[in-house]
């Protein structure tokens, strides 16, 4: 799981939106009494979480009152594999009065959380006093909220938007998401959806007589291929704004079950199932319409006819497009959605283009691979789809899902088949399919031994990476976990001979290494045989765990701390990644 | 598909790089008075998961590690835990600060996690409106 967080930091796209919140307005809780139990609301603003593991509830007067059983409401998985709550955290707690002559309490709880901007707010402390006399005849609240010290020693300076860091973020995602859907755009391209559009382009180019040559076939298809852009563009800026404001909804289990299967649908018309379009009489009108425009000529008739054939390839292509809409609706940014839009229209546009100037010369064939073009994108949309599943099903029924995309697109390619006569395209789908069959097998087989990520199927089967308190794996250094300070100094008093200390860390990319590469190294097991180990992993970062660091003077892992006699060596201290060779040169002296 | 591609990414860049922390404020102030360099503050807390990227995805980075180490005597301080001085008041975490001539220079805050190219433009930007 530790891993698996690393990796996901990685994955972290600290969005664009970043209006800097104060505490108070990222958080909004009220509390209320009724029927024993306390119900306990925090509504959230956008784009910000809580997190689950960092709720602190209490009752006073503590020896007459106390917290019933409960257990809060399942939660979602954030960017870095915590447990986050977003939208509105509702939960209800039952009190347990002891004392029967009590007259009133006092909830508290303390909460914390997070802003998808990047800032961490501090904990926050409410208190509700409640009057459980009134409360058995209606209920009523006598509120006296108070923020607690750290909170109230950080009164917001308010900021504006241009003051935070996210503002000024040009993120390289932007370009990358950018490329992919140009990439999708020329896929597109390959489908039989803009095929309609050839002979309207060509029909257009053909209209114009003698005065035809490259270069204005070219403006000509340029035109066409533009104001077919923009009017994707407009689609992906609509979803960009709307999206922002369905986000906090598409967190939502059911919504993300409904996406999925909207994926899943669109997925089956891919593979031919069935076929979405417009209406024939709809499009035999537009059609019409666009005929008529093209042959009053000129430029504005050609944008004219761009937009509209937009228009009627559009539910031909519309399972990609809606797959992108929707993607871009989670990103809720209508720049990007505009541009990734417009770069995916150029990309299909492209063929278009050459077409146009080349007057058909350079024309793909067309025929059965086509539709193959169009089972790849079916088999990406079920991917989405169980990509969106993943966050709310258990890991072992998305793997087992992984499995089964695999395994079952590997059958359609015929993995299972015989080659035949026909040798080379076959000899290759074949080959793919195999693998494809292959990893899939993979996927089920660690779908039974526990595995959750898709990419590390076979984990069950591998060594095993340094465990939390320590040990670094079999082969390698034995360590004693040491949680406390008073625990470690007691361990290096009672110690004559040489001590090395290891401060860690799962989030610190240098430990690792330091874990697998030099802590593995023969020879520095060799060299440290006489040494006596502990180590400190300090990934929560806790209060005990900084108390520690503080006390040794260090501001944070990898760090290693190396004592004779009970006393520390300085000059002996590391700090950073050290290969197996620097390291045996700062031990050889010990 | 982004996963994968990311997954690669992680492969690619590991090459690493710290940043050298001062001991504690009153040590980042003389450093930063003998050697000329303003402080970097970076407020953090325990539980800020943006704390941990930025200390473990973007100050590890050598190009980060380096520009930090070479323009500053850079600080950690903890937004519970540690005294602020009374000129630093951050909302949140990470808030990062510029502070020049023992205090009497402060930056607005610079507030949030962000990857290092951004970081360090945002930072740049930063030192240009102090008007060095």
């Amino acid at each position: 799981m530790r891993v698996l967080k690393s990796v996901l930091l990685l994955l972290i796209n600290i969005s664009l939106f970043a209006s800097a919140l104060s505490v108070d307005e990222a958080f909004k809780p009220s509390a209320s009494f009724d029927n024993g139990k306390v119900h306990l609301k925090i509504e959230l603003a956008e784009h910000i979480h809580l997190t689950k593991d960092l709720f602190k509830f209490s009752v006073e007067p503590k020896d007459r009152v106390s917290l019933g059983k409960f257990t809060l409401p399942a939660a979602q998985k954030d960017d870095f594999g915590d447990e986050v709550y977003a939208g509105v955290f509702e939960t209800d707690i039952p009190i347990e009065v002891k004392d029967r002559g009590l007259k009133s309490f006092t909830f508290v709880v303390t909460y914390q959380g997070c802003s998808d901007s990047g800032i961490c707010y501090p904990p926050v402390t409410k208190r509700y006093d409640f009057d459980i006399k009134a409360a058995a005849e209606g209920f009523k609240v006598v509120e006296g909220a108070e923020p607690d010290s750290a909170a109230k020693k950080t009164e917001e300076p308010p900021l504006s938007e241009e003051e935070s860091i996210a503002s000024t973020l040009k993120s390289k995602s932007f370009f990358i998401v950018l490329l992919t859907f140009f990439g999708f755009g020329l896929l597109l391209a390959l489908t039989p959806c803009v095929f309609p559009m050839i002979p309207i382009l060509s029909s257009i180019i053909v209209a114009q007589g003698e005065g035809m040559n490259a270069k204005r076939g070219f403006i000509l298809s340029l035109v066409y291929v533009l104001s077919m852009a923009l009017t994707y563009t407009a689609a992906g800026v609509l979803a960009g704004l709307f999206g922002a404001n369905i986000q906090a909804a598409l967190q939502n289990p059911w919504v993300i079950s409904l996406f999925s299967l909207l994926f899943v649908a669109l997925a089956l018309s891919m593979f031919g199932f069935y076929e979405l379009q417009l209406p024939a009489s709809l499009q035999t009108k537009i059609s019409r319409t666009s005929d008529q425009a093209g042959k009053k000529g000129g430029l504005a008739g050609v944008a004219v006819m761009g937009f509209l054939s937009a228009l009627i390839v559009g539910p031909c292509v519309a399972p990609p497009l809606a797959g992108a809409l929707i993607y871009i609706g989670q990103t809720g940014d209508a720049l990007l959605g505009g541009a990734a839009l417009f770069v995916m229209s150029l990309g299909m546009g492209l063929p278009l283009l050459l077409i146009g100037t080349g007057a058909g010369r350079f024309m793909p064939k067309p025929g059965g691979w086509m539709s193959t073009v169009s089972r790849v994108f079916g088999v990406v949309m079920l991917g989405v789809a169980i990509w969106m599943l993943s966050r709310i099903v258990p890991d072992s029924v998305s793997m087992g899902l992984w499995a089964v995309l695999f395994i079952v697109s590997a059958i359609y390619m015929g993995a299972l088949e015989p080659i035949g006569e026909k040798r080379s395209w076959s000899a290759l789908y074949k080959g793919l399919g195999l693998v494809s069959l292959i990893y899939g097998s993979f996927l089920l087989f660690g779908t039974f031994t526990g595995a959750t990520n898709p990419l590390d199927p076979l984990k069950a089967f591998k060594e095993r990476p340094a465990s939390v308190t320590g040990a670094s794996a079999e082969a390698g250094l034995r360590f004693v976990g040491v949680e406390t300070l008073e625990e470690l100094q007691k361990e290096l008093e009672s110690r004559n001979g040489p001590v090395m200390v290891d401060f860690r860390a799962d989030w610190c990319v240098s430990c690792k290494e330091l874990e697998e590469n030099t802590f593995r190294d023969p020879d520095v097991i060799e060299a440290l045989s006489g040494f006596r180990l502990y180590q400190v992993d300090v990934t929560q970062n806790s209060a005990e765990q900084k108390r520690i660091m503080k006390h040794f003077g260090i501001f944070g892992p990898p760090a290693i701390l190396f004592f004779k006699d009970g006393k520390e060596l300085r000059s002996k201290r590391v700090s950073g990644y050290k290969n197996p060779e620097e390291f045996l040169e700062i031990v050889k002296g010990i | 598909m982004r996963k994968i591609f990311f997954a690669l990414l992680l492969f690619a860049g590991t090459l690493f790089a710290e940043v050298e922390w001062a001991m504690d404020y009153s040590d980042a102030l003389a450093e930063s008075r003998e050697s000329g360099k303003p402080v970097l503050v970076m407020i953090s807390q325990e539980s800020c998961n943006y704390c941990f990227f930025m200390k473990s995805q973007v100050f590890t980075k050598p190009k980060a590690a380096r520009f930090i180490n070479e323009n500053f005597i850079p600080v950690e301080l903890d937004l519970q835990s540690d005294p602020l001085p009374p000129y630093l008041k951050p909302y949140g975490t990470p808030t990062f600060y510029i502070v020049a001539d023992g205090g009497k220079k402060v930056s607005r805050p610079i507030v949030g996690a962000a990857k290092a190219d951004a970081f360090i433009e945002r930072i740049q930007k930063e030192l240009e409106n102090m008007g060095r």
